[in-house]
């Protein structure tokens, strides 16, 4: 006959004196009433005396040399490494990891989202208004030298001002005269006026 | 077994204070007892010394760890339990030889002992199966099984301690009993046990 489902880890319990006084004494009272309860404590019980009888044996000795061996040990340890005597702190508080995972987790989505988030606003979106030949070029030719047409004006300044101005700076650059070089050739070429 | 005394305590306090002589006087203290658990674990002197000191040296360096919500000896033997079984996934064969070497000799010390207890040699023989099967189910469970039978049974805590040795609840050391308890009555060598028991009883 089997135990009630429900009594069953009590019923346990009870062999292995894991119950309060209240509890055992409630549970003892069904055990009586119930054949399968009853029968499933006399084998726990059985269980849980043939465990206390396999006692350790009380004869071992440990050898004469072996507490100067672990006190030799024991010494060998100090001093501590630096990084042991800089992490020790953080030792003495337990790490529960069932929450500090899901926690390393979150950040680590936050993390990538934020990381996507910032990109996009970084190369941002074409206006829909812009002509064809200004949404056909790319994010990545702003810093290229673009033809100077008003829709290639128009797409930087979309994206940042900033932008603008330094592709403005660059083809003003482009365009000025390289200034000249002199050096003492070019004195000598010129002929001296009498 | 009871080792915590004002002394013990005094010791403990010193020791976690980073006094690494109060610390090897508190091994004096705990050491005979805790050998004597690794060789119940390892069946070998040499093996059980090793796996003690083992135990020692680490609770050494994660002393602060030990909140003192459990007794000092029960949470040196979580750390042994630990190393044991890390010790059994390293150097499998050895430790089985040594198991076999620990059954040969414990059958003639279990005897001997029961022999002068005037108890005969028959029965000290049937004892010394008995407690040696019991003793190797045990070894057979899943190591949070073994850790919590092992604490209780034959280290003697309360569930408060064991858990708190442990680093879990009450409530998942009391499951793990539980569990522990139902896997070994599930063994064949202890439901071959109970039946030789129940025979004894049936035929008083």
């Amino acid at each position: 006959m089997r135990p009630c489902a429900k009594n069953r880890k009590r019923v346990a319990w009870l062999a292995l004196g894991a119950l309060d006084a209240q509890q055992a004494r409630e549970l003892r009272a069904h055990v009586e009433a119930c054949e399968g309860c009853r029968r499933y404590l006399e084998e726990t019980s059985m269980m849980t005396q043939a465990l206390k009888e396999a006692q350790i044996s009380t004869e071992t000795e440990p050898s004469e040399s072996f507490h100067r061996r672990v006190a030799r040990a024991i010494r060998a340890e100090e001093p501590r490494s630096l990084w042991e005597a800089m992490v020790a702190p953080f030792r003495t508080t337990p790490l529960k990891w069932r929450l500090a995972l899901p926690a390393l987790g979150a950040m680590a989505v936050a993390i990538l989202v934020l990381s996507v988030l910032a990109s996009k606003s970084r190369t941002g979106s074409l206006p829909s208004s812009a002509p064809y030949s200004a949404r056909t070029v790319s994010a990545s030719s702003v810093n290229s030298d673009l033809p100077p047409t008003l829709a290639n004006y128009r797409l930087v300044a979309n994206q940042s001002l900033e932008a603008l101005d330094e592709l403005l700076t660059r083809q003003a650059n482009k365009l000025r005269p390289p200034a000249p070089i002199y050096t003492a050739s070019t004195f000598a070429l010129v002929e001296p006026v009498d | 077994m009871t080792l915590e005394t004002p002394e013990t305590g005094s010791l403990l306090d010193r020791a976690r204070a980073g006094d690494c002589e109060a610390f090897c006087e508190l091994c004096r203290v705990y050491e005979t007892g805790l050998v004597r658990q690794a060789m119940a674990l390892c069946g070998n002197a040499t093996l059980a010394e090793d796996l003690a000191q083992d135990t020692l040296v680490e609770a050494w360096k994660g002393l602060r760890r030990y909140n003192g919500r459990c007794r000092f000896f029960t949470w040196l033997c979580a750390i042994l339990l630990h190393r044991h079984r890390n010790a059994l996934r390293q150097k499998r064969p050895l430790s089985l030889a040594a198991f076999a070497r620990r059954d040969e000799n414990e059958l003639e010390d279990r005897t001997d002992r029961l022999a002068d207890d005037g108890v005969s040699p028959d029965q000290a023989a049937l004892a010394r199966e008995e407690a040696a099967l019991v003793r190797e189910c045990v070894q057979s469970l899943p190591l949070k099984h073994q850790q919590v039978i092992h604490l209780r049974f034959y280290v003697d805590d309360s569930l408060e301690g064991i858990a708190a040795a442990l680093g879990c609840s009450v409530g998942t050391v009391k499951s793990r009993l539980f569990h522990a308890l139902e896997k070994l009555r599930a063994m064949r060598g202890i439901r071959a046990l109970f039946a030789n028991v129940e025979q004894k009883v049936e035929s008083l």
